[in-house]
């Protein structure tokens, strides 16, 4: 079985789609730091296809076929660096309102 | 094209089939008889407390912050590991390069600035558990009390204490009575 | 140890960025050590690094241009965003040991995120590879976030912080999968190469992609637009400023406004500059570059009219700088939108002046803090007649900002104007005329708060250091405004690294 490279990267475009959605309308700041997560990820996975993509023989020699996976290892180090960057602001936070919704964070406005 | 995908399909029709297979067989065969011990969700170990659907303490995410830089470590480790093998055996994609030591030290490297991290973590108190927050605003490390329970030694003199303190039964008063 | 060399013949082009991550290091075990007491040596360590890092970037700025492990490019353009980096955060670091408000102890670690920062930037500011930008961009993020939420105990710092790192984490998830569309267009991470054909076909130029598929290729290149857009706070993606300005403390806002932005700028022209007009990039591309600068410039329009407006109704003078930095950007963005070799140099020359007039500005603010405890324009009333010399500063500053006469602000806003004209957006030049009249009214009303009301005389507040950066700086943005031949000079030299050929319109 070989699934075409378009269908993975659609499958990316949903993901992304999904993530950006997840961000707009949930208010839960984990649950929004997760969307961001997914998109992290539907980034990757568009990375992954392309570099399948370029591997190809008669294109390999010519491109960077490798550079796709690097990147995605980088990707995931700074998915896992954003969220506990974000976790540990979430626990700060936390400890000073006892909330994780974004509307009950209001003190700065105008 | 689209035929490509009919194993992946036959893969989750077989799967959907199975489960609810054996679920419709289960509850045409077992004995309907509901008691209190088998409504429970294990059948066996813990006996269950409260709901599931709570909110989990927001402290557990400590632990999870450390787990994932260590997690993360190791997907840097396994590419790593790969290209230093190579090196050092002076073959594959590494072959004629002569990076072997260099690919060592980078690895070093990178360890241990990681390793310098854990270490200032440990070091400012910030991979203690924290039993409890009894002041509502942020206290830091050090200011908290690391555990609560008093020591076997105080409770004994505690108690002591509250021996020597109370006032005898005095048996000469019942005699009196 | 012969194999190592053509390894460690690479190295020593990396002095600044070794020299800094060591810095960190030491910054950070020495933190560790100390145990939070006497944490103010960590600052003067950290300074005395940083001369040792300018120091080194000056001797790069004489070296021709070079390329580091085949990732890292180090020419003038770089160099000339590092060297203000270095400056700038030595100014934030002596901030952060005057600020009052800051407790004496316990700061080490603003040090050592200030210092990480800084890395982020210089491997940011010089890369073609995107790999290393992303990673640089990153690195410069979180320092950011942590700096947003330095102070713990304090809500505002932790919702400010909150807020970067949730559209800090939008725009980073944007802008990579704007990237991955970029390498699956054309099979290449390196923003040189995307641009045009090489000689053997190791890529399939931009160019060709968008006569064959236009819709793809603008998506992707405005993905990747929108993460800088974020970095430099440009409609619509300045949601963030106001609030983190206002909740961080004064000394990383200051960090944040200076250094932050202008190392996105400064990406942003590398990334525009190789994929759309550096040299041998193909002819069929400078339409489509026309098209991505004028949204640039319909984007710069927007800005800085909804920072200069949104300026204009608020009462805390830390909020008002945020809203002016808005404001700044969009201005600094014209030179970019008109895609021609003398915009990028204006850009150039605009952000080192922006350097100059926000260090002084946010420092008179860190200075004004420390005698009121108050951000509020109101409370600045009279101050002028108590402490002269800081507030004349200032007045420098608010007139620089406004782009009047004989400031560095002046002969910024002049090339930026004097360019878009001349690349056909004269209505550009006319949205920018007119808002910075805007500006000056409420500019004018800090001026006017400070000088043209009296209060009765209370016991002064001496900051020694802080008079002397805020003088300094006064005193460099009058003498570059009237002898801007220099640093007119330096500036130039950045579309000429980047490859752009002068004669480009």
């Amino acid at each position: 079985m070989n699934v075409p490279t378009d269908h993975v990267l659609a499958l990316a475009a949903v993901l992304f789609a999904l993530g950006v959605l997840g961000f707009l309308v949930r208010k839960n700041v984990i649950i929004v730091l997760a969307s961001i997560e997914l998109m992290l990820n539907a980034a990757n996975l568009s990375f992954l296809a392309a570099s399948r993509h370029w591997s190809q023989d008669a294109l390999a020699a010519t491109h960077q076929p490798s550079a796709g996976p690097i990147f995605a290892i980088f990707v995931i180090l700074v998915a896992a660096a954003e969220a506990a960057v974000g976790l540990a602001l979430v626990i700060a936070l936390y400890r000073l309102k006892q909330t994780v919704a974004l509307d009950g964070v209001a003190e700065l406005k105008g | 094209m689209y035929f490509d995908y009919l194993n992946a399909l036959v893969f989750a029709a077989v799967g959907f089939v199975f489960v609810f297979a054996n679920l419709i067989l289960a509850s045409v065969l077992r004995p309907k008889r509901k008691t209190d011990v088998g409504l429970e969700t294990y059948e066996c170990g813990e006996e269950t407390i409260g709901d599931a659907w709570i909110q989990f303490d927001i402290r557990y995410y400590t632990v999870a912050l450390v787990y994932v830089i260590f997690a993360v470590e190791i997907a840097f480790l396994f590419p790593w590991a790969l290209v230093l093998g190579d090196a050092v055996a002076n073959q594959g994609a590494a072959k004629g390069a002569g990076i072997g030591a260099f690919v060592l030290l980078e690895g070093v490297l990178f360890i241990v600035i990681l390793f310098l991290g854990l270490a200032y973590v440990w070091a400012k108190g910030d991979l203690d558990w924290v039993l409890s927050y009894r002041h509502s605003t942020y206290q830091p490390p050090e200011l908290r009390a690391k555990i609560n329970l008093p020591q076997v030694k105080e409770i004994e003199a505690a108690q002591e204490a509250q021996k020597a303190a109370e006032p005898k039964p005095a048996p000469d008063t019942e005699e009196a009575a | 140890m012969s194999e190592l060399s053509p390894y460690l013949a690479d190295l020593p082009r990396l002095a600044p960025e070794l020299l800094l991550t060591a810095l960190a290091l030491i910054v950070l075990v020495w933190d560790l050590v100390l145990r939070g007491r006497d944490s103010r040596k960590l600052g003067y360590l950290t300074l005395f690094g940083l001369v040792g890092t300018g120091w080194l970037l000056v001797q790069q700025w004489h070296a021709p241009t070079s390329t580091a492990f085949g990732m890292v490019v180090i020419d003038r353009f770089g160099t000339f965003f590092k060297l203000f980096t270095v400056g700038a955060l030595a100014v934030v670091t002596l901030f952060v040991l005057s600020d009052r408000r800051e407790k004496k102890h316990g700061v080490g670690e603003y040090f050592f995120l200030l210092i990480g920062a800084a890395i982020g930037i210089f491997f940011m500011v010089s890369t073609n590879n995107l790999v290393l930008l992303m990673l640089g961009l990153e690195l410069l993020s979180l320092a950011s976030y942590a700096l947003a939420g330095f102070h713990k105990g304090s809500k505002r710092s932790a919702e400010a912080a909150l807020k970067y790192i949730v559209f800090g984490g939008l725009s980073a998830g944007v802008m990579l999968y704007g990237i991955s569309l970029l390498y699956g267009l054309t099979g290449t991470i390196d923003l040189a190469a995307m641009g045009r054909n090489a000689a053997d076909g190791s890529s399939i130029s931009l160019a060709a992609q968008f006569t064959a598929s236009p819709v793809p290729v603008a998506i992707a290149v405005v993905l990747v637009l929108a993460g800088f857009a974020y970095k430099i706070s440009v409609v619509p993606f300045h949601f963030w400023t106001p609030d983190v300005y206002e909740g961080a403390p004064t000394p990383v806002t200051t960090f944040l406004a200076v250094a932050s932005k202008a190392a996105g700028f400064a990406a942003l022209l590398r990334f525009i500059g190789a994929l759309f007009m550096a040299e041998g990039v193909e002819v069929a591309v400078s339409a489509y570059a026309q098209r991505i600068g004028l949204l640039l410039a319909l984007l710069a329009a927007i800005t800085m009219t909804l920072g200069n407006l949104s300026a204009l109704r608020q009462t805390n003078l830390k909020r008002l700088l945020a809203y002016s930095s808005i404001a700044h950007a969009g201005y600094a963005l014209m030179g970019v939108a008109v895609m021609t070799s003398a915009g990028f140099s204006a850009s150039i020359f605009y952000l080192a002046a922006y350097y100059l007039m926000n260090l002084g500005a946010f420092g008179f603010l860190l200075f004004f803090e420390g005698v009121t405890g108050s951000e509020d324009v109101d409370s600045l009333k009279g101050l002028g007649w108590r402490y002269p010399l800081v507030s004349c500063a200032m007045v420098v500053m608010l007139v620089s900002l406004t782009g009047l006469p004989p400031t560095v602000g002046f002969y910024g806003k002049y090339l930026l104007f004097y360019e878009s004209v001349d690349a056909g957006y004269a209505w550009l030049a006319v949205v920018a005329a007119l808002n910075s009249v805007v500006s000056l009214f409420y500019y004018f009303r800090v001026a006017k708060a400070l000088f043209l009301t009296t209060v009765e005389d209370k016991p002064r507040v001496l900051q020694p250091v802080l008079t002397g950066i805020i003088a300094v700086l006064a005193v460099f943005t009058i003498v570059t405004g009237l002898f801007n031949r220099p640093l007119q000079e330096w500036a130039n030299a950045g579309p000429a690294s980047l490859h752009i050929p002068a004669a480009q319109k």
